[in-house]
């Protein structure tokens, strides 16, 4: 998966390299407009993460070249506006999503993943765990090939935990996944727990093993038992 | 009603006034006139009736048509001509008249003569009907010309006026330019229409100022924050860290969502506050406040908290969608979150207001208090303070009335679209 992320602020670039490079990204980084249409005309990309408010120019104007002319390639934008008409904006011209500042590297994992799959269809698209496959186009998961009864927010649960295996989640970062912004309130974190419990209950009830490991007073981690 | 029309009312009364007193100065003017006319016809009449009196020599008092010679007895000292008014019976219109009497002593071939003439030569009444119908013609031509050309200066003089008005109707901060005026002849207009375009070109560019600069201020804050965020969930993935040292960093990214969470409140505020949310529709109401009950559905099941939901169907609210739906959903937040394992909320929609009301903690403030920027009724952890002040700009900015009563444990919030 090769992704160009185009933020200006270097600080954030080295996060988001660091933190992807490890998720098996191949990253480069571009700090404005010019060296962003420079390597876009020079190397081939996957993904692109695109900052709105560049040094030398709008992102959105580079939205618009690279659906123009690379339109095989997924677009997120992140932008620190929060900006409704920015949003909207974005996602008319073909931006795949929009993540506000400021994100967790978790969730923009996730996103990236989501963007990279959706728009390389003819791979094989299942994810697999051990004992588990989700499919993320029919909202699948199975254990020993065996298909769990799941609700919209536990298969996101789920998917979220397999992308960001073997990373301490936060129960913040778990809750704005499942609830998006709104859900900002302190019991959030009760209902983090209750979906989890009732996870792990239905994949240990067809056969599989708890890879949900408490992080006491902070998260969660998924990992596979050393 | 429109300003020429009042112009013309108060011209048509005043010149009402004038004519009044016009009328009368008119009427005394000639009145002196045809006096100081009859005068001399009297004087004329007497010096012709002298020679007859020379001629005849009357021993008795003679009564003629408006003429009266009466000899005296004793001789008497001649008198000047002595004019006076008189009422007489008039021959022709068979009617008392005023008229014009002289009186003089005459010694005429050494003889005193008492004489006395009268005569009329124009009625009273008459000038009087001529003034009167000379005035009142002259007025309502005047009042004819006056109308006429307030439909001229209306249509000809006050037409820049006019654009100018419509221009300012359109007017509108989202347009980020002032308005553009044409240069009228008049110049009063001139001084008005460059006035507007330069307060007009003032609004828009301090409108744009202060866009940019809450845009700007929280790209400064976010950014910054998504990097010490980053930064520490790197930290967060290092293999065997303690569990304290997790602690740690887990609370410092709880600080700082806090932080980036009152600024976008902040910013919120501001952007509705300067009016950025100006696209306002007709919102189906109803749907609306389903919509987001069905988002916080799980929530209120996983807290055990009883609902019940009275909601008229095709209520129709105009405004803002983006903001009603944030208005809505802050309000159905606070209920969820201020409330109480297996309590209750109750959310009642009709024509004229949205009720929502819950179980939730006694609270020692006035309720009134927490509509203010960062009051907190309770010390939650994770409340901005800044929800019901959003809550209340959204109100305002829509005529809605917003009422908050605690009675113990009971909270309910009245959101009235009566004014909207």
């Amino acid at each position: 998966m090769k992704l160009l992320v185009v933020e200006d602020n270097t600080q954030l670039q080295e996060n988001i390299g660091a933190f992807l490079s490890k998720e098996g990204y191949i990253c480069e980084v571009a700090e404005n407009y010019k060296k962003a249409s420079e390597k876009l005309y020079g190397y081939t990309y996957d993904l692109v993460a695109l900052d709105l408010m560049l040094p030398d120019g709008n992102g959105l104007d580079l939205l618009k070249v690279i659906k123009e002319n690379w339109p095989n390639i997924g677009v997120l934008i992140i932008s620190a506006k929060n900006a409704l008409d920015d949003k909207i904006a974005g996602l008319d011209m073909g931006a795949d999503d929009y993540l506000a500042k400021p994100f967790h590297l978790t969730e923009l994992n996730a996103r990236l993943r989501a963007i990279f799959r959706r728009r390389n269809q003819h791979g094989e698209t299942k994810i697999t765990f051990e004992e588990i496959s989700i499919n993320p186009d029919t909202f699948e998961v199975r254990v020993h090939e065996q298909l769990l009864e799941l609700t919209k927010k536990e298969f996101e649960l789920i998917h979220y935990f397999i992308v960001n295996q073997n990373r301490v989640m936060t129960k913040q970062s778990i809750a704005e996944h499942l609830w998006g912004d709104y859900m900002d309130t302190a019991d959030s974190f009760d209902f983090v727990y209750q979906h989890i419990k009732n996870l792990r209950k239905k994949i240990m009830k067809a056969g599989g093993n708890d890879y949900v490991h408490t992080v006491y007073g902070v998260g969660y981690k998924f990992k596979k038992e050393e | 009603m429109r300003l020429i029309i009042k112009i013309a009312l108060i011209y048509a009364l005043i010149s009402f006034f004038v004519f009044l007193i016009g009328g009368y100065i008119n009427y005394t003017a000639m009145s002196k006139e045809i006096d100081k006319e009859q005068r001399f016809f009297l004087n004329d009449r007497l010096s012709r009736v002298i020679p007859w009196i020379e001629k005849r020599a009357f021993k008795e008092t003679v009564t003629r048509n408006k003429l009266r010679v009466q000899p005296l007895a004793e001789f008497r000292e001649e008198t000047e001509n002595i004019y006076s008014d008189t009422l007489v019976m008039h021959t022709d219109l068979e009617r008392i008249e005023p008229h014009i009497k002289l009186d003089v002593i005459k010694n005429i071939n050494g003889r005193s003569y008492k004489i006395m003439l009268y005569d009329l030569i124009v009625e009273s009444d008459d000038i009087e009907d001529v003034v009167r119908e000379t005035m009142i013609k002259t007025y309502l031509i005047l009042l004819g010309a006056m109308l006429l050309l307030s439909f001229l200066v209306s249509y000809y003089l006050f037409r820049p006026f006019n654009t100018t008005l419509d221009a300012i109707k359109t007017f509108s901060l989202k347009s980020q330019r002032g308005l553009k005026l044409s240069k009228p002849t008049t110049r009063e207009f001139r001084k008005l229409n460059t006035f507007i375009e330069e307060m007009t070109g003032q609004v828009a560019r301090d409108y744009k100022a202060l866009k940019e600069f809450s845009e700007n201020a929280s790209h400064e804050l976010q950014t910054p924050l998504s990097i010490a965020n980053g930064k520490l969930e790197l930290l967060m993935s290092f293999p065997n860290l303690e569990q304290e040292q997790i602690e740690l960093i887990s609370a410092a990214q709880n600080a700082l969502k806090r932080l980036s969470k009152t600024s976008n409140s902040l910013n919120l505020l501001t952007k509705i506050e300067n009016k950025e949310f100006s696209d306002f529709e007709k919102v189906n109401f109803s749907d609306l406040v389903q919509n987001i009950l069905n988002e916080f559905n799980e929530l209120i099941e996983l807290k055990s908290i009883e609902i019940s939901t009275g909601i008229k169907s095709g209520v129709e609210v105009f405004g803002n969608k983006v903001l009603l739906e944030i208005l809505v959903s802050n309000l159905l937040n606070n209920a969820v979150r201020h409330n109480r394992e297996e309590g209750y909320i109750s959310v009642e929609l009709v024509d004229d207001f949205c009720l929502i009301e819950n179980s939730g903690t006694e609270v020692e403030v006035v309720p009134e208090v927490l509509f203010q920027r960062f009051k907190k009724g309770s010390e939650h952890p994770d409340s901005s303070g800044l929800g019901l002040s959003i809550v209340q700009m959204i109100c305002d900015q829509h005529g809605f009335d917003v009422e908050y009563t605690i009675k113990d444990k009971h909270h309910s919030l009245k959101v009235s679209f009566t004014s909207n």
